[in-house]
């Protein structure tokens, strides 16, 4: 009975300091985002803009939950009806630390939810699911990550998405290289500009930054992507891009300002290839993006 | 009478030879291991293990000098030999998880460390086989929670305050690193490390 007790007690003891830390055993963040683009040369589109609320909470190395919430709008050009539409993002991860594989696994999940006022119903009322699992060596010199999307759309179209992702540490770890194929296919190819599926592979490189060297940036980052796809779930912005049309490419820059106090904001300027396949109209979109987030 | 007498005298002879013998060894092997020789001290102690009086122990020197001479597997085989015996060891526990963490087995070594904190809730050598499993993991923030509640324990503990600067440093929260290096000088001035990371 003693020793019932004395592990007991022990075991009250270790909770309860476990709970008096538990404000600083989570890791949060908030962040707003912007948005703001034009088409070039499009038929149909001219300009699209919108803002996003994101938090993010980490409960140590355990693991941790986002949610997430968007307004954006679509303005087309005379004859078409403009588009505005509200995306929910709720997404979990759980990391395991298995000793035979030497390094972290993380299995996360996205679920998105997007609602809009397409009056054909095609782009309104999405679901997504994106599953992914991530593999981290404690070396931290790479990562492995496979992705997984499945997306329901109204007026019969499913589309089934598959992300493998390679990322490599460069220049003493201050450099990450991330290499990820899209493989999309779809139920529907009426519903998808004629395609069945497509293909893209997508580069980004980051690279961190002395603060003393050029003003408050402690990163730059690249992107560029090549092939084409369509209806494809990004899990790296974690979001889905519902409204039809090919993408052909794309390219970026970014940088990232830390301000102090745990505040940073990312600036990304971007270029984008598009195909309306329906009319056969090509275009182009420019973009700017703005991230201001605060950690705690 | 007689007869009897002899018999007893000769049961106390034999038990007392027993006894010398088995202190014997023991500072044999004690003296093999000071002077390095950990394969002639763990040989003896392997030679003498079923006839020892005191298996529990025997099997936890075999284990500790196994683990000197870096057989890790047999190491763990015969420390958990040693807590099939006496399930309330804290020696063995604490033991064993010194040839699990050289294989980098953290899962188990915590599994054992945590056994030990069910019975001595801030034992210090099994809170620090944790540390050392977070670290190699690289779970930060699990690190820096940790050793923050054991410094409340510990405040004069220059270990745990590197482990916390270690921690602050790979969260990105430098303030705090430098910080918590700087009293890592006071406990421990010309420390290497804390020197190094405030300078840098």
């Amino acid at each position: 009975m003693l020793k019932k007790i004395t592990t007991l007690s022990a075991i009250s003891l270790i909770t309860a300091t476990t709970s008096a830390s538990a404000a600083d055993s989570w890791k949060n963040t908030v962040s707003i985002s912007g948005l703001g683009g034009n088409y070039y040369q499009s038929y149909k589109r001219n300009t699209y803009d919108g803002v996003g609320i994101k938090f993010s909470g980490d409960y140590l190395d355990q693991g941790g939950l986002t949610i997430g919430v968007k307004n954006s709008t679509i303005e087309f050009n005379l004859g078409y009806d403009d588009i505005q539409q509200n995306s929910l993002l709720l997404s979990g991860r759980y990391n395991f630390f298995p000793d035979v594989i030497n390094g972290k696994l993380t299995a996360s999940t996205d679920i998105h939810y997007i609602d809009n006022d397409d009056v054909t119903g095609d782009s309104d009322d999405v679901y997504a699911i994106a599953p992914q699992i991530t593999y981290l060596p404690y070396s931290a010199d790479y990562t492995l990550n496979l992705g997984v999307a499945y997306t329901k759309y109204q007026n019969e179209l499913s589309v089934t998405q598959i992300t493998p992702n390679v990322g490599f540490a460069f220049n003493g770890n201050k450099g990450w290289l991330n290499i990820g194929g899209y493989f999309i296919s779809n139920d529907n190819a009426n519903r998808a500009q004629g395609v069945d599926s497509t293909e893209a592979v997508e580069f980004s490189v980051s690279h961190a930054i002395s603060k003393d060297i050029f003003l408050p940036i402690n990163y730059v980052l690249g992107g560029l992507m090549l092939g084409e796809r369509i209806y494809a779930v990004d899990n790296t912005s974690q979001s889905v891009y519902n409204v039809a049309n090919v993408q052909k490419g794309s390219v970026s820059l970014g940088c990232s300002w830390d301000f102090g106090s745990n505040i940073s904001l990312l600036t990304i300027l971007g270029h984008e290839k598009f195909l309306d396949a329906d009319i056969n109209d090509e275009y182009s979109s420019n973009y700017v993006y703005l991230n201001l987030s605060k950690k705690w | 009478m007689k007869q009897f007498l002899f018999i007893i005298a000769a049961l106390i002879t034999a038990t007392a030879t027993a006894n010398a013998e088995d202190t014997d060894f023991w500072s044999m092997s004690y003296t093999y291991e000071a002077e390095g020789k950990y394969q002639a001290a763990a040989a003896l102690i392997e030679k003498n293990l079923n006839k020892s009086a005191d298996k529990e122990f025997a099997l936890i020197r075999y284990a500790w000098l196994n683990y000197l001479l870096g057989n890790y597997d047999d190491s763990i085989s015969n420390y958990q030999k040693a807590i099939a015996i006496n399930p309330d060891s804290i020696d063995a526990k604490l033991g064993i998880t010194l040839p699990l963490l050289a294989s980098q087995k953290y899962s188990k070594t915590k599994r054992y460390a945590k056994q030990v904190l069910e019975v001595s809730p801030w034992n210090y050598t099994a809170h620090m086989k944790i540390i050392l499993c977070e670290q190699a993991q690289k779970r930060w923030a699990t690190l820096k929670s940790h050793t923050q509640a054991l410094i409340k324990h510990y405040p004069t503990d220059t270990t745990l305050q590197v482990f916390l600067a270690r921690a602050y440093a790979n969260l990105d929260e430098g303030d705090n690193a430098v910080k918590t290096y700087k009293k890592v000088l006071i406990r421990y001035p010309g420390h290497y490390e804390a020197l190094n990371y405030i300078n840098q």
